[in-house]
């Protein structure tokens, strides 16, 4: 109840522009692009209601293909992904992270991270996408702060607004800075190469979970084929049992976590199956159930990814408390990346929970009893999907 | 190649004076040329060249002096380029027909006859071929390394015309003549003359100049050499063009600065230097030897600076961007029957250049590339003297042969600018050590009647073959193949009036698949493309008729064209799927493209006109008009019935036109006021829609007006201006990612004894 309750206050507030929905994902019609830029998420709002993650279960408005959910009937509905243009480019660029990974699992000397970073760094590639990913759950630039010359959803590669707004350009602010600082190091032998290589693996993560929700909001609002880019970040082009990258990591943590994100991008694919429109369409050429279902869509992936991140890290930190020494270091500095990129959703769910966390990442390598009473404040505020 | 002539004994004018100009004290009449034209049969000759010549005194003709009268084309000579203030080559024959110039960057830019560009046009610089195997799909930079302020004279012949002309002419032939050195004057034993120019330009806030001598010793000795710089600073237009699909102004490409009109990716230096030396020992041999060298520096590529997505500082760079060519010429006349006229050349030209890829902050990548091509030629035309068999028949032919052998060196890595490690690819934009030679024997045959009727025929056989080594490391098939092409052409022209030509045409034109098509991997304007090794030749037949009327105070042109081009090579969009293994740059890339021969044929049809008017006192008006419309089978169309079966040719230029009204007066003062228009192009192919450098529904259509005025007082003084695009319109060429000039004001200043 207070699900839909919400979800309608999301609709009017869409309706109503108050939270300044926009559909100007815009042109993205270079051949340098894989994937839209930025993008500007329409924004319905918090349609989870706290007592519906207490009890652990779908929201009401959830997208479940094949349920009996408030969804028209769509191509999604068979529990699998159908494209809708020809194989993403973005596959590309996760095969590249996993190559990026195994070839530093197989030579940590300069010279392979030489060779992995000249992978990073391939012509349309991992790096070229990662230094302009945007974070829509983070607030739009203000229009007064545009560079005019510049589209509304590519405010982010004006290294003004990069310094300004770093959370909203968190790809070139920083993400890109990460990964330039670690591939450097390993490049000159600077310190210990297994962490930087666990800065990298953690960066690029960073970059995907970014990545999924920035591709499924805009492929209503930009061209469809980001639908196929939501997918393909996340599974790097492989069905429910299967994926690699940011899928292969939940998955192994968390089923639940895993199909809920497929569920999350599905539900983007569904709309824009069932809702047929033209390369530019507008959030306001929906009806107001469709409306509905976007924001329902938005705040389901939202959940899901925010929930599988999480399940990810508390993995890793239960993982630390086995590690020692030059181990540790690695596992605690990839954290030292991934744990922040909770802090949004940590303190949008349950701020005082979620508060000792905070300061938790950037306070030095943990102890024990330091890791569980993490663990317990993740657990208390990332109860489910 | 140009047409073996006789060389002329000039009088010193200048060395880029205008025939007969008034303010010329030593001026004689221009000399006859080979082949005569018809009306040096008319006891009236004398009286006519006469005309012809104090009618160049006042007005442009686009009929001057071209290789064949009696084929579709024109011919823009010096004074032109002087008073227009042209920026580059290309730039020079913006006010032809049947001509229209697309712009990757400021610096660069790419003329399009009859709808076609790049490897599908051929360019020669005094008989040497330009066009070399790595001449891409598409427009190139390539006819910017030519110094137009070497440039005498410049022709386009439209059409296919490989019998003439070789490989790669099937949308028309870029004939360019350079300026000679004066080897007499007025008897006296030694001459010398000097030249400072200088000029400057708002619009990009440029300045520059050359300095040159010219040499002449004992009658037979000549020497034409100058050096010249230009710094090209940010170009200025009108602002942002409006996308006609969106109604909102296109954006990037090209990115702006905050002024909302100066447009970033833009400006560029220059540095040329030019030795050419003549000699002629007696009328009837010449000798000589031409050093140019054209070097561009520092100059970006206006749509990946940056590209539309990317960060502000990502920037694409032609660090350097160099031609070199060096040549030696033989010219002989009054030989044998069979060889009457004789040139023979030989050339070296070599093509450099130095990409730098900067992905801008927070990346510290460099992407590096360096590709250099260096190309041996050799050239023979000779042209047999007339037989007059009757009094009303007069028959002679041309023929020869050329060859050119290119070496390409390529490779490209990758450079981190925080630790300055760098790392190479295992292959550059093109196969280290491919090679490539084109070659042919050609032979014409004309025949004249009653000095009305010309009737003319041809043909050429030539052989091209690749070679390229593949690379292992890229999975690049090596490629050794070879193809014989044979292609001919047929004319006929009738003079009903002395004043008046009807004429029809059928010519082919041929292309082999040359080392761009066969290797390469880049990213295009549209995507990413890669090779296809298996290729066929493109062979393209054009068949023309024309009306020419030149009565003196009057001129007109007008010809319908149509070209059928079969097996056109083109990019067919490919799937992640298709693309080369290793080559994870395609896979990674939105679109994606291989080069492939299109079954069936593809069409390219239109009309020019020209028109001239010479009216009473001194003033003048010429107009053209230019439309093409081009389509090439849907390869797709067979696979899904929803596909047309038909789709546009890319970037075929929109319905253009331009028109003059000027004014000269015998004291060298000069004024004329100059309209270049287009209407929109919304006619798009598939790779035209993912071409980020056409706004979003086409190129909108645009009207820009100039002014320009000068005083020209030969050989010491030109001074001439324009005022460009007062209206300060925002405009740009179909296919282009940088928008035309603003509200601006050239200003040149040549000093000369």
């Amino acid at each position: 109840m207070l699900g839909e309750i919400g979800l309608r206050l999301g609709v009017l507030a869409l309706a109503l522009g108050a939270w300044g929905c926009d559909d100007g994902a815009g042109d993205d019609r270079g051949e340098t692009d894989g994937d839209t830029d930025g993008g500007m998420a329409y924004a319905c709002g918090d349609l989870v209601s706290a007592d519906e993650l207490a009890a652990c279960s779908p929201s009401p408005n959830d997208y479940q293909p094949g349920a009996d959910d408030s969804y028209p009937a769509c191509v999604t509905d068979d529990g699998t992904y159908s494209l809708v243009d020809g194989t993403p480019s973005s596959i590309a660029r996760v095969e590249a992270y996993e190559e990026v990974l195994s070839m530093l699992a197989d030579d940590t000397s300069v010279d392979g991270f030489t060779a992995a970073r000249a992978k990073y760094a391939e012509d349309e590639g991992l790096e070229s996408r990662l230094q302009r990913r945007e974070d829509l759950h983070f607030p739009e630039i203000p229009q007064s702060e545009w560079d005019p010359g510049v589209d509304g959803d590519k405010q982010c590669t004006v290294p003004t607004n990069v310094t300004a707004y770093p959370e909203r350009c968190a790809g070139p602010a920083l993400i890109a800075p990460v990964m330039n600082d670690a591939f450097a190091a390993g490049q000159t032998g600077e310190g210990e190469a297994n962490v930087h290589v666990a800065r990298i693996e953690a960066a690029g993560l960073w970059f995907l979970y970014l990545s999924v929700y920035k591709e499924a909001n805009t492929c209503f609002t930009g061209k469809a084929k980001d639908c196929d880019s939501a997918w393909a970040y996340y599974t790097g082009g492989f069905d429910r049992a299967g994926g690699i990258g940011l899928a292969a990591d939940i998955r192994d943590v968390s089923a639940d976590a895993h199909a809920a994100i497929w569920d999350g991008f599905s539900a983007f694919r569904c709309i824009r199956d069932a809702y047929p429109a033209d390369d530019t369409p507008a959030v306001a050429d929906l009806d107001m159930d469709a409306q509905a279902l976007l924001c329902s869509a938005q705040s389901q992936l939202t959940t899901a990814l925010d929930f599988g991140l999480a399940q990810l890290v508390r993995s890793r930190l239960e993982g630390l408390k086995d590690l020692e020494g030059a181990e540790a270091d690695a596992a605690w500095a990839g954290l030292e990346i991934l744990g922040p990129v909770l802090d949004r959703a940590g303190n949008e769910r349950d701020a005082v929970s979620y508060a000792p966390l905070e300061s938790f990442w950037s306070a030095g390598l943990p102890a024990t009893a330091a890791i569980d009473a993490a663990v317990q404040s993740l657990d208390a505020v990332f109860t489910c999907a | 190649m140009a047409l073996a002539v006789a060389p002329p004994e000039r009088t010193y004018e200048g060395p880029d004076a205008v025939v007969g100009h008034p303010q010329t004290p030593r001026a004689e009449p221009p000399p006859e040329v080979s082949p005569p034209p018809p009306a040096a049969a008319d006891p009236e000759a004398e009286t006519e060249t006469q005309t012809e010549v104090a009618r160049d005194v006042l007005v442009p003709s686009y009929r001057a002096e071209r290789e064949d009268d009696d084929r579709a084309g024109s011919v823009v000579e010096r004074r032109d380029l002087d008073e227009r203030l042209v920026q580059s080559a290309p730039d020079a024959l913006r006010y032809e027909a049947g001509v229209y110039i697309q712009q990757t960057a400021h610096g660069q830019a790419s003329p399009y006859v009859r709808g076609l560009t790049g490897q599908q046009t051929v360019m020669f610089f005094d008989g040497v071929r330009m066009n070399n195997s790595t001449f891409r799909q598409g427009p190139n930079q390539y006819f910017f390394t030519v110094d137009s302020r070497t440039i005498q004279q410049l022709e386009v012949v439209r059409g296919a015309a490989s019998t003439r002309y070789g490989a790669d002419a099937l949308g028309g032939a870029l004939l360019t003549t350079p300026r000679d050195p004066t080897v007499r004057e007025d008897g006296k034993k030694t001459v010398a003359h000097g030249k400072a120019i200088l000029h400057t330009g708002t619009a990009d806030g440029s300045y520059g100049g050359r300095g040159e001598i010219d040499l002449g010793f004992a009658g037979k000795f000549g020497v034409l050499a100058g050096v010249g710089y230009r710094d090209v600073g940010q170009l200025r237009s009108g602002g942002p063009v409006i996308a006609p699909g969106t109604g909102e102004p296109q954006r990037v490409p090209p990115a702006f600065e905050v002024d909302g009109k100066t447009q970033r990716g833009t400006g560029f230096r220059e540095l040329t230097g030019d030795v050419r030396a003549v000699w002629e020992p007696n009328p009837r041999n010449r000798v000589t030897l031409g050093y140019y060298d054209y070097r561009q520096l520092d100059a970006p590529r206006t749509d990946k600076c940056p590209p539309p997505t990317a960060p502000r500082d990502e920037c694409l760079r032609y660090e350097e961007q160099f031609r070199t060519l060096v040549y030696g010429a033989y010219q002989a006349s009054e030989g044998p029957a069979a060889a009457e006229d004789v040139r023979v050349t030989v050339s070296f030209q070599r093509q450099h250049e130095d990409r730098v890829f900067d992905r801008g902050a927070p990346s510290v990548t460099t992407l590096l590339g360096v590709d250099d091509v260096n190309t041996v030629g050799t050239g023979l035309k000779l042209r047999t003297k007339d037989f007059d068999p009757a009094p009303w028949v007069r028959l002679y032919g041309v023929y020869g042969g050329d060859s050119y052998l290119d070496w390409v060196a390529s490779d490209a890595s990758l450079r981190f600018d925080d630790t300055g490690i760098s790392t190479a690819f295992s292959r550059g934009q093109y196969i280290d050590s491919s090679r490539y030679s084109t070659s042919g024997a050609f032979a014409e045959g004309h025949a004249e009647f009653v000095d009305a009727i010309r009737l003319r025929s041809g043909g050429r056989v030539a052989v091209a073959h690749a070679s390229s080594p593949g690379d292992v490391g890229s999975e690049t098939a090596a490629v050794d193949q070879a193809w014989v092409s044979a292609v001919g052409m047929a004319g006929v022209s009738v003079d009903p009036v002395p004043w008046m030509s009807f004429s029809f045409n059928a010519d082919q034109g041929f292309r082999a698949p040359n080392l761009d098509d066969l290797t390469s991997r880049q990213q295009t304007g549209p995507g990413f493309q890669f090779e296809n090794a298996e290729l066929d030749p493109e062979r393209a037949l054009t068949l023309e008729t024309g009306l020419e009327i030149d009565v003196g105070v009057f001129e007109f042109g007008a010809w319908v064209y149509r070209t059928r081009i079969a097996d056109l090579i083109g990019r067919v969009a490919v799937e992640v799927e298709d693309c080369p293994e290793d080559t994870p740059q395609c896979g990674a890339s939105q679109t994606r493209f291989q080069l492939d021969n299109f079954e069936g044929h593809a069409l390219l049809w239109g009309a020019e006109g020209t028109a001239l008017a010479n009216l009473p006192l001194g003033i003048w008006a010429r107009t053209t008009l230019s439309y093409a419309y081009g389509e090439r089978p849907n390869p797709f169309a067979r696979e899904n019935s929803s596909e047309p079966s038909r789709l546009p040719m890319s970037r075929v230029p929109p319905l253009n036109g331009t028109a003059e009204l000027g004014w000269r007066h015998r004291s060298g003062a000069y004024a004329a006021g100059g309209l270049r228009w287009a209407r929109l192009q919304d006619r798009l192919a598939p790779q035209d829609v993912a071409d980020t450098r056409i706004p979003i529904g086409g190129t909108p259509g645009y009207a820009v007006f100039d002014l320009r005025a000068g005083y020209r007082y030969e050989p010491y003084l030109l001074f001439a201006m324009v005022f460009e695009n007062i209206g300060d319109a925002p405009w740009r060429a179909h296919g282009s990612s940088v928008n035309g000039p603003g509200r601006s004001l050239m200003v040149e200043t040549q000093i000369g004894f």
